[in-house]
């Protein structure tokens, strides 16, 4: 409070050169697609470009309103110590990380029932699995995570540096350009639009826009911690950091493509065969490590000592932590291509680096933690406290499952079998989705100035639904994967294979319809995630409205009032 | 004054770490792939590759567009059992020419690297259309729309020039005369026939290829594409002892 | 430019080690340094700042 700045605390004002020239660049974008509009043969590239014209449209209508009933001043009230922060974004950012969650659980769990009853394509063109499994991994991963990532590194950067999120047009470019992303990413792949690489399947003039949009994010992530008053940046920034900044990286080279014609969606990728394919598990891999691990280990950083209300366990392990992940992290891609290929030396370094990488991943996961330590009552009293600590749990086992699998005889028996889809989703179901609702429930009476949330017992029942739903996942997962792996290499006294591919995929009929029930269970915990989440908004249950906008007011015996419903519930 | 220096060092703080982690994590890739690019030994010598013809291409393009990469591989691991189910086991020699490569990462199907000539047009025609209707426990989605649709091939001049920039050998020619090529491989009788004969010596299968002699639908260039999988290679002729084929 | 095989191994598996080594040696060094010690314990803090 000693920190309110000298002068008037007045809410920030927009610039109106900003507003016109941003307003500017995104009527250039729509006078672009209308000229493509014209010009085009392709009917989905129509679509496309009449959805990006009436959200550039809207973008103009939406920078040129913002402020303009209070003569360019932002709504935003001022914090304790008198720090405006960002508090809309937060907001928007919660309820488009809840949207495009269920909606990316939904298309896995469709994906999990066609995979057990394939009636269920209808003989459909856009409805089949080939469309809709992009659409599944790139709504969980992309439109979930990312917004999960944008709203929780917003946060972080914004409290840790004690100050206003950077530009006021920017962070809204930001969230609203990454939501068109998502539309015309989705859209896209229902109509058939994929350049068929795995994780970054939306074509050349997606991927521009994505790139544009990120930019934006690097310049407001930054411009925060330009902002802040000590020298020293807070561990969880560096991950976010390190996430933004790699993943524009990765995603520029990945996706180098020459379109056949700019009135067209389709592109030539300009690597081919055994390069593209180191190319794309380079990326697909450290898309896992640095989108879905070292974001959500800034999450971790950020949300668990302030949710137990204790520092991390050691931040000089965090430190070394980070460096030694980010560094390992960037090796292992060929680890997805054991016994393929691919030269014997890359193979051996992707191994090998691989199997290293699981000392840092145990390191961080002992440092989440140990945070706890003193305050593992927490985890009885708490549920939200549950999910980020069972979140930390599912990140140890997968991370130790990982560098298992990238073992070469591992490998061989497990590489394309279902035992990797029990992986990859022990890794995102566990790790990645509870963390996440960790965080998300951490934020939602933070922003909206709740006591507490609308009810701790729902938690702690999604809680339950989920991990339950996880475990029949990852479990028939395991079993279906490491049968049919074992059936493909059987051999019969005669020396013949002994099971034809048919057999061994009619024998995981039960597994996959396990699977899908699993997943149905996930989907069904996240739902009354959202309901709770609404509840709160509202103000009903424990969720009272507090006086002040921000998490905590300057009032003393709340810290005191936030144990009351845990204790009720214990 | 003093605010504008602790100003400064904030800005190096930020810069530095944001420049570390740049130099960490491009170090890893670089060494990784740049080799890949300049070693003589990555991609073996082999006979008989060829660029796909424009029917093929349009095939392939169906084959991504469908997400077909989801569930089959196009990648035989060089173990026993894979080597004795698929046949010969991959080289690298052989996507040379796929941008993107469609060596896949799943196998809910099976491998389709050398599904070529396995089956015939009908038995892929009657599966497209209706999958358990061949193989009564097969999981795949139904693709009768394939054979109904018409297929699109007015970009397909810029397609094959657009693969040519990136490197794959077409010549002029052959770009040219795609749209006719991809005409006259499903049928005799084209007045260009002569021509793509000349353009494409060394491709055998000219046929209908979806039992619909009328128009050119998806399935004509799907089915194509299917049946020349893996087929390129003559492994009678491939020595994988020879050094320059060690890797 | 042609290169074997043998020299891509020989450089990766030198300078890569080289290069993690000094790296882990580096952070390890920076974690530990005595001078260092109060800046992160108040970074550590930050997050519990009510604000």
């Amino acid at each position: 409070m000693s920190q309110t700045s000298s002068s008037q605390p007045l809410p920030p004002m927009i610039s109106k050169t900003a507003q016109w020239l941003t307003s500017l660049a995104l009527a250039l974008g729509a006078l672009i697609t209308i000229y493509i509009l014209a010009k085009t043969t392709s009917t989905p590239f129509k679509f496309h470009m009449i959805i990006m014209l009436i959200a550039f449209l809207a973008g103009i209508v939406g920078i040129m309103n913002m402020g303009f009933y209070k003569k360019g001043q932002i709504e935003a009230k001022p914090s304790a110590s008198g720090v405006f922060y960002n508090e809309g974004i937060i907001k928007a950012g919660v309820i488009a990380s809840l949207f495009w969650g269920v909606a990316g659980f939904l298309a896995g769990d469709t994906l999990a029932w066609q995979l057990a009853f394939p009636a269920l394509n209808f003989d459909t063109a856009w409805f089949n699995f080939g469309r809709l499994r992009p659409l599944h991994t790139s709504a969980v991963i992309f439109a979930f995570g990312g917004n999960v990532l944008m709203v929780t590194s917003f946060y972080a950067v914004q409290r840790t540096c004690k100050a206003r999120l950077a530009g006021e047009i920017a962070p809204w470019f930001v969230f609203w350009g990454y939501q068109l992303f998502i539309v015309l990413a989705a859209t896209g792949y229902l109509l058939g639009i994929t350049q068929s690489k795995e994780y970054a399947e939306p074509e050349w003039y997606v991927d521009i826009w994505l790139t544009i949009v990120w930019v934006a994010y690097l310049f407001v992530f930054v411009g925060t911690l330009w902002r802040r008053k000590e020298p020293h940046i807070y561990v969880a920034n560096w991950f976010f950091l390190a996430f933004i900044v790699t993943v524009a990286m990765l995603h520029l080279i990945n996706n180098l493509a020459v379109p056949i014609s700019f009135t067209h969606p389709k592109s030539v990728i300009i690597f081919s065969g055994v390069q593209d394919a180191l190319i794309q598990w380079w990326y697909a891999h450290n898309a896992v490590g640095f989108f879905l691990t070292a974001g959500f280990l800034g999450i971790m950083y950020y949300f668990i000592p302030k949710r137990v209300n204790r520092p991390v366990y050691s931040y000089r392990l965090s430190i070394v932590h980070f460096w030694s992940l980010i560094f390992l992290y960037i090796w292992a891609g060929p680890h997805h291509l054991l016994y393929t290929a691919l030269p014997d030396w890359a193979q051996t370094l992707g191994m090998t680096f691989s199997i290293m990488l699981w000392m840092p991943s145990w390191g961080g996961m002992i440092n989440g933690l140990m945070t706890l330590s003193g305050a593992w009552d927490k985890l009885r009293t708490d549920p939200v406290v549950k999910m980020l600590v069972a979140s930390v749990a599912f990140y140890g086992m997968s991370t130790f499952e990982g560098p298992l699998m990238a073992i070469k005889a591992v490998n061989g028996l497990s590489h394309y079998t279902d035992w990797t889809v029990g992986h990859v989703h022990s890794g995102a179901l566990g790790w990645v989705a509870f963390v996440s609702f960790g965080a998300i429930y951490c934020l939602v009476p933070w922003v909206w100035g709740r006591k507490d949330l609308y009810s701790l017992k729902l938690v702690s029942l999604h809680f339950w639904i989920a991990t339950l739903g996880i475990i029949l996942y990852i479990t028939s997962m395991w079993a279906s994967g490491i049968m049919e792996g074992m059936m493909w290499r059987a051999f019969d006294s005669l020396g013949f294979l002994q099971y034809s591919f048919v057999e061994i995929v009619d024998k995981k009929f039960y597994l996959n319809a396990l699977r899908a029930v699993g997943g149905l269970l996930f989907v069904i915990g996240s739902l009354i995630m959202v309901y709770n989440v609404w509840r709160t908004i509202l103000g009903h249950g424990d969720a009272v409205p507090i006086r002040y906008k921000t998490a905590h007011s300057d009032d003393n015996d709340d810290v005191a009032d936030e144990d009351k419903p845990a204790t009720k519930l214990a | 004054m003093k605010l504008l220096d602790k100003h400064g060092a904030l800005e190096k703080n930020s810069i530095l770490l944001l420049i570390c982690i740049l130099i960490v994590v491009s170090i890893g890739g670089l060494i990784e792939i740049a080799p890949l690019f300049y070693l003589n030994s990555t991609i073996e010598k082999v006979k008989g590759m060829r660029p796909y013809t424009p029917l093929e291409l349009a095939g392939r393009d169906i084959y991504l567009r469908e997400g077909c990469y989801n569930c089959h591989s196009q990648m035989i691991r060089s173990t026993r059992d894979e080597v004795e189910r698929y046949g010969h086991y991959s080289l690298a020699a052989e996507s040379m020419y796929d941008h993107p490569f469609q060596w896949g990462s799943k196998r809910t199907g099976p491998d389709l690297a050398r599904v070529g000539n396995k089956y015939s047009d009908l038995w892929h025609q009657e599966h497209m259309a209706a999958p358990r209707a061949v193989v009564p426990q097969s999981i795949m989605p139904g693709y009768p729309f394939l054979a109904k649709t018409k297929l699109d091939y007015r970009l397909i001049s810029q397609n094959l020039r657009a693969h040519q920039i990136v490197g794959v050998p077409y010549t002029d020619e052959q770009v040219k005369n795609a749209a006719s090529d991809l005409e006259s491989q499903v049928n005799e009788d084209h007045d260009n026939f002569e021509g793509f004969e000349k353009r494409w010596p060394t491709v055998v299968a000219v046929r209908d290829f979806d039992g619909n002699k009328k128009e050119i639908t998806e399935l004509d260039a799907l089915v194509a594409y299917l049946q020349m999988l893996g087929t390129l290679v003559d492994f009678d002729l491939y020595e994988e002892d020879d050094p320059h084929n060690q890797r | 430019m042609n290169i074997t095989r043998e020299e891509v191994s020989y450089f990766a598996e030198l300078w890569g080690l080289i290069f993690l080594v000094i790296l882990f040696a580096g952070t390890v060094t920076f974690a530990l340094w005595p001078k260092n010690k109060d800046k992160f314990e108040e970074a550590a803090r930050r997050p519990l700042d009510d604000d």
